[in-house]
Order: structure tokens, then sequence, then C-alpha cells
């Protein structure tokens, strides 16, 4: 067995279990923190994987910016009986029944793929060219696919450099950005001190 | 093409933008209440003078016959600058009719909303990217929000922003599920790639088929509630009650021009897995949604509530214009022998797009008027307020009658033509090709009845506005102290119902233009490109790895 495989088990093994404890914690900062671990260690698989963009992601969203708020928010109003929760009999149910469903969809889809991504088609994009002067045997499941980090070619991709071949998402990126401003002024326009409020009054009561 | 070429045709838009971020800045930095109002006009003047420009050289390309059609994400078609052009005529018409909520005028946040949702309309007309379609969607939708919350400082004010607040999010969320199918079905964002795919020869015996139908379903609910379509209509009534005159009659003319632009977008690329369900689907909704909204209408005594229910069976006569482009077998679909005759394919398309524009105007118009005869602060309320009018303010009293005519379609005025022309269209199903079957004619009939039934019941309360006007005796002047901008508003969308009555006929043929240019979604091959996804003959890119899964 590989370092990789190693790695790969560990991680695993971490993310499952600390997913039970957020199911079977009923303390919500305990919640938050075995979350915490449990969307760490998935980041470290797509890291292993090779996916290191999305890993990056995973652990600047969900890990550094959601879950911190989760938890601030927590400590910030923790009062009221929302810190410890109890799970009912029918809250069981429905969360089993749902959360089967998506693993009866999960489990034959990831049985489904092809052990070693050799074919063309049934690469990861972007892997394609590199799969094809490795030499196939049994451990290229768990070998890291590609060296090349991919943050450079999906920054490249996403505002359409000249090399890409596709327009790029610049424009929609720019349009994002025009949204922030109209929700920033927005914001700030209907959360302020209502100063304005004295010359009204004033001009009612002449009238 | 690179986006440079994309940043240089959305000039009219960057104008805007630019602006509206110069008013907000401004805004934030002088105390009174500056010339926000004027410098407003002048953005959309500019970036009309912008689009003018290309379009001229637009239009110079098209007679040479080399159209450049996309860049990107950007599309060009006489479509997009119909419903530019509309989105600019908005903008002017709602920055001269908007005000504060007290004597001063309106905040600059106000001003620079209105421009940035001016912009996001005419990015949605030219959009031809699901991306940028949606995201020109919110850039609609979240100054909305800005705009209702800031409209009126009441309790009943900010529940219709509340309201409008979820109910839009909901639907921004449905137009993005369905928007998600149809991206899974073409492997692209592109609305070319999409009709590409589902026009491939082997498309029609995959299942994919039914998952564009279900993405166009949802994109159909998700923008029913913005042009309120009446299951999902609800909320209009009592955001338009709550709000501010100006900030309803954005309500009424935006988000509906925003909502038939997409869908248009959306079905004329999905159109060739549509089938039967696309006019099915928009003669029931248009059936429901123009009875209702007009015996709805009937019982009201709040004006703007009125103007409301209205304004939802306006949207019914809309829908009819679109079943009639579905109905119809595109060019390209009967291309196997049933010839159709091209300008039959998309009369009901045209006869939508006409009755958009004149309904937005007469709309606009109305809310200009009634906003000039209420105060800033206390915006006039019920129909009996409007008692003599007539006598006191005779010319906004005729302005208003003339665009209550018009909406209730009395001859010879726009709304007669627009509603003329789709019953005609309607009508005239049959009249082309063989490969319509005599039982879509007899639905189109009946549909043609209801639609006259019912501008016979909204001529009603259309009435009941005039006649409180002209034959009620005066108790209580209205206020009447809207401000100058109002009365310039009023005044332009009178000059603009009258052109559009008198020209009726070349304004018909420029909805037909723009009709045939955006029924079909421009070919994304004008801009050579390496697109991996989709096969450059026609294959269906998506069931190319199924077939050679199937034979492993």
């Amino acid at each position: 067995m590989s370092w990789h495989a190693l790695e790969f088990y560990f991680l695993a093994l971490m993310a499952c279990a600390f997913a039970l404890a957020v199911v079977f914690a009923a303390n919500v900062v305990r919640m938050a923190f075995y979350l915490i671990l449990s969307l760490g260690a998935t980041a470290g698989l797509f890291f292993l994987a090779g996916a290191d963009f999305v890993g990056a992601m995973q652990l600047m969203m969900y890990v550094g910016g959601t879950l911190v708020l989760l938890v601030f928010g927590v400590m910030l109003t923790a009062q009221g009986p929302w810190v410890s929760i109890r799970t009912s009999g029918g809250e069981w149910v429905l969360a089993a029944l749902v959360g089967g469903s998506l693993l009866a969809v999960l489990v034959p889809t990831a049985m489904r793929l092809d052990p070693a991504p050799n074919h063309e088609h049934a690469a990861v994009p972007g892997t394609a060219h590199k799969s094809e002067n490795k030499a196939p045997d049994a451990k290229a499941s768990t070998e890291p696919q590609t060296t090349r980090p991919t943050a450079t070619r999906i920054g490249l991709g996403l505002i359409g450099a000249p090399t890409s071949g596709t327009s790029g998402y610049l424009l929609p990126f720019e349009a994002i950005s025009i949204h922030l401003l109209v929700v920033l002024i927005g914001a700030a326009y209907l959360a302020r001190p209502k100063r304005r409020a004295r010359p009204k009054l004033v001009e009612s009561d002449e009238a | 093409m690179t986006t440079a070429t994309s940043i240089q045709l959305l000039a009219p838009q960057c104008v805007l933008v630019f602006t509206a971020i110069v008013i907000f800045v401004g805004g934030a930095f002088s105390e009174g209440r500056g010339p926000w109002k004027q410098l407003g006009i002048f953005g959309l003047v500019m970036s009309g003078l912008i689009l003018a420009q290309h379009q001229r050289a637009f239009e110079t390309l098209l007679q040479h016959n080399e159209v450049a059609a996309t860049f990107g994400p950007v599309s060009l078609d006489l479509l997009g600058y119909l419903a530019s052009w509309l989105a600019l005529g908005v903008g002017v018409l709602l920055v001269l009719q908007v005000t504060g909520t007290d004597a001063r005028g309106p905040a600059p946040e106000v001003i620079g909303s209105l421009l940035l949702l001016v912009a996001g309309l005419m990015l949605a007309a030219q959009a031809n990217d699901l991306v940028l379609l949606f995201l020109a969607l919110e850039l609609i939708s979240i100054p909305t929000y800005v705009l209702l919350a800031l409209a009126r400082p009441t309790p009943a004010g900010r529940e219709a922003a509340l309201k409008y607040f979820f109910l839009s999010i909901l639907s921004s969320g449905l137009t993005l599920y369905g928007f998600s199918f149809l991206y899974g079905v073409a492997g692209s964002t592109q609305l070319a790639d999409l009709y590409s795919v589902a026009a491939g020869p082997l498309h029609a015996f995959t299942s994919l088929p039914l998952l564009v139908r279900l993405g166009v379903l949802l994109v159909v609910a998700g923008l029913g509630m913005k042009i309120a379509i009446v299951p999902l209509h609800f909320y209009a009534p009592d955001v338009y009650q709550g709000t501010s005159p100006a900030a309803a009659a954005m309500l009424s003319a935006v988000p509906k021009i925003a909502g038939v632009i997409v869908l248009v977008r959306v079905a004329a690329a999905a159109r060739p897995d549509l089938g039967e369900l696309g006019w099915k689907l928009m003669l029931g909704l248009s059936v429901i949604t123009m009875t209702l909204g007009n015996v709805l209408a009937l019982w009201q005594r709040n004006v703007r509530r009125l103007l409301a229910y209205s304004s939802i069976a306006h949207a019914g006569y809309l829908l009819i214009g679109l079943a009639v482009w579905l109905a119809v077998p595109d060019k390209s679909v009967a291309g196997s022998g049933h010839p159709v005759t091209p300008g039959l394919a998309v009369s009901g398309l045209s006869a939508a797009l006409f009755y958009l524009v004149v309904y937005s105007v007469a709309s606009l118009g109305t809310f200009a008027a009634i906003g000039y005869l209420g105060r800033p602060d206390r915006p006039l309320d019920t129909v009996s307020e409007l008692a003599g009018v007539a006598s006191s303010h005779p010319a906004i009293a005729a302005a208003l009658a003339l665009f209550m005519f018009s909406l209730a379609g009395l001859p010879p005025l726009a709304g007669f033509w627009g509603k003329l022309m789709l019953i005609i269209r309607a009508l005239s199903v049959d009249v082309g090709p063989s490969a319509i079957s005599p039982g879509v004619r007899h639905w189109f009939i009946v549909v043609s009845v209801i639609a006259v039934l019912n501008a016979a019941i909204s001529a009603a309360y259309y009435l009941r506005i005039i006649g409180a006007m002209y034959f009620r005796p005066q108790h209580g002047a209205p206020a009447a102290d809207g401000g100058l901008g109002t009365k310039l508003a009023t005044g332009l969308a009178a000059v603009l119902v009258v052109g559009m009555s008198l020209y009726a006929g070349p304004a018909l043929h420029g909805s037909d233009v723009a009709a045939e240019s955006g029924a079909v979604p421009l070919p994304a091959a004008a801009t050579p490109r390496a697109r991996p996804a989709v096969a450059q003959n026609g294959q269906p890119s998506v069931a190319v790895p199924q077939l050679s899964a199937a034979s492993r």
C-alpha cells in the first residue's frame, strides 16, 4: 500500500467519522467543530486527487468562511434553547430517508466509474493528456493524476484568455461586481440612521 | 471573439453604469439634492446615441450580408436592439416620473438604481449566454429591491418591498434551476449551442428532450413571477398598492419586458424540443391570466391595485402571441417538406413584441399621471379621488383618458392595433402549413373569442376611471403635487401612444423584423473558435459518449 493510498484512507475515514459525529452530537458548537474537521478532511481528499483549486475553495469558503461564521453566530447568540438539539424520532426517519436516497444514488454512480481512467472520455477534463503516456497499472486509480496546478487553467478559462478559445466569463464577473455595488449601496442607505427625518417633521408641523 | 469586442458592444450599458456610479458617489458627498434627475436623463440620452451609432453600423453589416452575429456572450440582432430602445425609453419615462418621499425629489440612490436597472434590461436584451442572461435578470431584480425599499417609508411600503424581495428570490432560484437543466443538456451556456444540440438528428431518440422541457417549464415558472402570469401573480396587487406610483410603474414595465425577452430567447433555443408543450402551456396560462386579471380588476377601488390586475391581464394577452409563435412550425423544423410562409412563422412573436411596447408606454404614462395627481408623501389612492379631475386638470385628465382607451383597446389607438394583431394572428394559425393539425386551430379560435370577451370586460373598469374623471362632481381637489417630471413623463408617454397609433404600420413592421431576427438563436459559428463540446456537423454532443458507452 502506497503512501498515497494510506493518506486517502486516513482522510476518508476522518471525513466519514466526523460526519457521523456531526449527526450524533447534540451541542451546536461541537457539531460545527466536527463539521470543520469533516470538511477539512474532504478538502484534503480534493488535494489528494490533484484538484488543488477545489480543495482550496473548500477550505476558504466552507471551513474558513461559513463555519467560522456559524460558530461565531452561535457563540454570540447562544442563550436560547438552540444550543443543544434533541432530534425527534420523526426527524430521524425523514433525515434517514433523504440521506439514504442520496447515498443510493451516489454509491452505484461511484461504482460504475472506470477503475483506471486510461480511456480518453472517462478521464477528468485536463488530465487526459497526462493519462496517455502513463503505463496502465493497478495503482493508477490511487496515484495522483496530474501535477500541474489547476488554478492557473481555471483562472485563464474564467477570464477567457486568448489561448483558451472561449469567450470566458469576464463579462459576467464584471456584472456581478455591479450587483454587489447595488447591494452595498442599498444596504447602506437603508441601514443608516434616519437623520433626515427632522426637516420632514418641521415641514409637517408647518402644514 | 475576444472579450474586448464584447465590451465595445456593451458601450451603451457601460455609459449607464458609469453614470449610475457618478450619481452614487456624487450623492454620497453632496448634502442637498443635486441635479441627479438631469444627470440620469443625460446618461440615458448618451447611451441612446451610442446605441443608434451601433445600430447603424450593424445595419450596414446586415446589408452586406455579413452578419457577425455573436460576440462571445453578447449577441447582435434586431430583437436585441428593439428591446434596448424600449429599455431606454422606459428608463427616460421612469427617471422623469420618479419622486422622493417628500417634496425634495428623489434620492440620488433611486436614480442610480433606475439607471442600473435599465442597463440590466439592455444586457438581458443582448445576452446570448445563460450565465449572462441570469446575471442581467439579477441586475434588474436587485436595484428593484432597493427602489421598492426606498419608495415609501410606510409599513405598507416595507411590506411590499419584503414581499417582492422574497418572491423574486424564489423566482430567480427557479429560473436558475431551469437554466441548469438546459446547460446540462447543451454542455455549454451558449444559447446557440443548446439550439444546435436540440436540433441534432439523434437528439429526439434520447431522453434529453424531457430534460429540456423540464428546464423550460422551470424557467417559465421563474419568469412567470416577473411577468405576473396568473398562478404567480399574487404578489402584484399588494406590492403595487403598497409602493409609490413610480415604483409601481417600474414594476409594471421593466420585469415584464425582461421576462418576455428572456422567455423568447430561451424558447427560441429550446424550441425543437418543446413540441406541443410550448404553445399549450402559453395558451393555457394566457387564458387564465387574462380572465382572472380582468375579472378581479372589476372589484378594485384602489387605483394602483386596479392597475396591477390590469397589468396581469395584459400579460395574458401577450402570451397569446407567444403561443401563436410556438404553434406555427419553425422554418428549420419544417425543413422536411412543410413550407412555412416566412412571415407567418414569427407573426405571433411580432404581435407580442408590438403589444409589449404599446402596453409598457401606456402603463408608464398612466402611473406618471397618477403620480402627478398625488403628493410625493401621499399618493392618490382610490378611484373616487379622481372625481372631477377633468375640470381641475384637463390636460392630465385627457392624457389619462388616452392611456385608458389605449389599454382598453379602443380604435384607433395603439392598444387596439396591438390587440387586433394578436387576434388576427391567432386566427391565421391554420393559413400556412399543412403541418398544423386542425385541432390546433380550434384552440386558437376559442382563445381569440375569450380574448375579445376579456377586452370587453376590461373596458368596464377602464371606463370607470374615465367616468370618475369626467362625469363625477369634484369633492376636494387632488393635490396634484407630483412635480414637473411626472407631468413631462405623462406628456411624453401620451405623444408616444399617439405616435404609435398613427404610425402603427411602420411600428408593426419594425417588430416583424425584430421578431424575424430573434426567432432563432444566432449561430455561435460566426466567430470561429474551438468548441470541443459540440461537434461541428450538428451532431448532438451529449449523445456521443452515451452511444460509445453503450457499444463498449
